[in-house]
């Protein structure tokens, strides 16, 4: 957990807004690893890519039931609301969230591979691997999600 | 790396997952093993009904063998032909090379083994444009496209005279890059406008994709950015092959402007040997 907590987390704060669900999807990718008794990973890098995409799909999930059942993820908000993670390590500055925010505003693709892309490093080969699409569909959404990001921050 | 790579590195760098996030999940995990461990107990006690149905399949399995037997050969069968029609569509769907076409609109073919088109996506919006434009593309050959691009009232707005095509070609496969080349270049002859024919590598491509450009762009781009360093990938992204050409020429006229007035700079300020060996070398160049 130590050496993939950061990226589990960053995943989840990609797909989710509210700290009390990215716990939640936090905690069942961690769980889902250690219950993964048949799956051998070759290395490192196999177990972070495996760690990433059952984080994504967790929490694809999660928005689906959230959507199924009409409750916004992003309810709870105003006074009422108790806050479930006080950690400062959690709440970056406005900047940060600005760029993260609008990374959760794009569509899902691109914004994965946008994220995968950009920030972790992935080749397209790699990606379209990861997300079982292909090369050329990973290159096109690569594309649109920059231009996209782009006309978000500005 | 451009500004918007860096905000987005910089921002998720910042997150960092909680230690108390880190606590619940281990506490769960743990408490999720242990409700595993006592129901396991409750199992083995299950095993002697487990093995007796067991028993009772594998009899079962016996008493008709025959019957399956028949069915195994037409089976396999239809397997293999259905292995065939797989592997026959993939080679068929596979590209063994690209090829970029830069004006102001950037677009890429995907070029199969049979040299015919399996896929072609626009990499801006003035391409996405062109493509709307166009006929359909998908299984014609390769000449066959090109020429219906070009011929296109969407792509002829583009091609005044002094514009710029460039075409990039990418393939692993020798024969087929000079093939697709030389089709290029006979397309490309019927324009009224510069055009460019070159063969690039496919970590050009990659580098091109992952910045968002065709790849002629991209090459534009780069040779413009070593030859005046104020320029940006993103200044780039925006400006037509011509733009990117004259700016590149101008750069270049600039910077050589610069080297001679630095020469110049150098001989004015030459001591008196320096005179003496040029006068000496007047006499017999060295």
């Amino acid at each position: 957990m130590q050496r993939h907590a950061d990226t589990v987390w960053r995943v989840c704060s990609l797909h989710l807004r509210e700290p009390a669900d990215r716990q939640d999807a936090f905690q069942d990718a961690f769980l889902k690893y250690a219950l993964a008794d048949s799956t051998t990973f070759e290395d490192d890098e196999h177990c972070k890519a495996w760690l990433i995409t059952v984080t994504r799909n967790l929490c694809r999930d999660q928005l689906k039931r959230a959507a199924r059942k009409n409750i916004s993820l992003d309810g709870l908000e105003g006074p009422e609301a108790v806050p479930v993670q006080a950690d400062p390590a959690a709440q970056p500055g406005s900047a940060t969230s600005e760029v993260v925010a609008a990374m959760r505003s794009l569509d899902d693709p691109p914004r994965t591979p946008l994220y995968l892309s950009i920030y972790e490093g992935y080749s397209a080969p790699e990606i379209a691997s990861m997300l079982d699409a292909p090369v050329n569909t990973v290159y096109s959404w690569i594309s649109r999600g920059r231009a996209q990001l782009r006309s978000a921050l500005s | 790396m451009n500004d918007l790579d860096q905000r987005i590195i910089g921002s998720f760098d910042a997150l960092k997952a909680p230690e108390s996030a880190k606590a619940s999940a281990l506490a769960h995990i743990e408490s999720v093993r242990q409700a595993n461990q006592a129901s396991e107990g409750s199992d083995a006690s299950q095993a002697p009904e487990s093995r007796a149905a067991a028993s009772a399949r594998a009899v079962s399995t016996r008493r008709c063998p025959r019957r399956a037997r028949r069915w195994i050969p037409a089976i396999a069968a239809c397997l293999m032909l259905a292995c065939t029609g797989i592997l026959g569509y993939n080679a068929y769907a596979s590209p063994t090379a690209f090829v970029g076409l830069d004006v102001n609109p950037s677009i890429e073919f995907s070029i199969n083994r049979f040299e015919r088109v399996v896929d072609v996506r626009p990499l801006n919006d003035d391409g996405s444009a062109l493509l709307e434009s166009c006929p359909s593309l998908m299984g014609r050959p390769y000449d066959d496209a090109l020429d219906a691009v070009l011929s296109c009232e969407g792509f002829k707005a583009y091609a005044a005279e002094d514009a710029l095509v460039a075409v990039d070609v990418v393939s692993d496969d020798e024969a087929q890059a000079t093939q697709l080349l030389t089709q290029s270049q006979q397309q490309l002859a019927n324009l009224p406008c510069q055009t460019q024919c070159h063969r690039t590598d496919e970590a050009t491509r990659e580098s091109a994709h992952h910045a968002g450009m065709g790849m002629g762009r991209y090459r534009a781009a780069q040779e413009l950015m070593e030859a005046d360093s104020s320029y940006t990938l993103e200044d780039c992204a925006s400006m037509s092959m011509h733009q990117l050409k004259d700016a590149c020429s101008a750069a270049h006229e600039h910077s050589e402007g610069s080297t001679d007035a630095t020469e110049a700079d150098d001989a004015s300020s030459s001591g008196p040997g320096q005179h003496r060996r040029h006068g000496q070398g007047h006499h017999g160049l060295q």
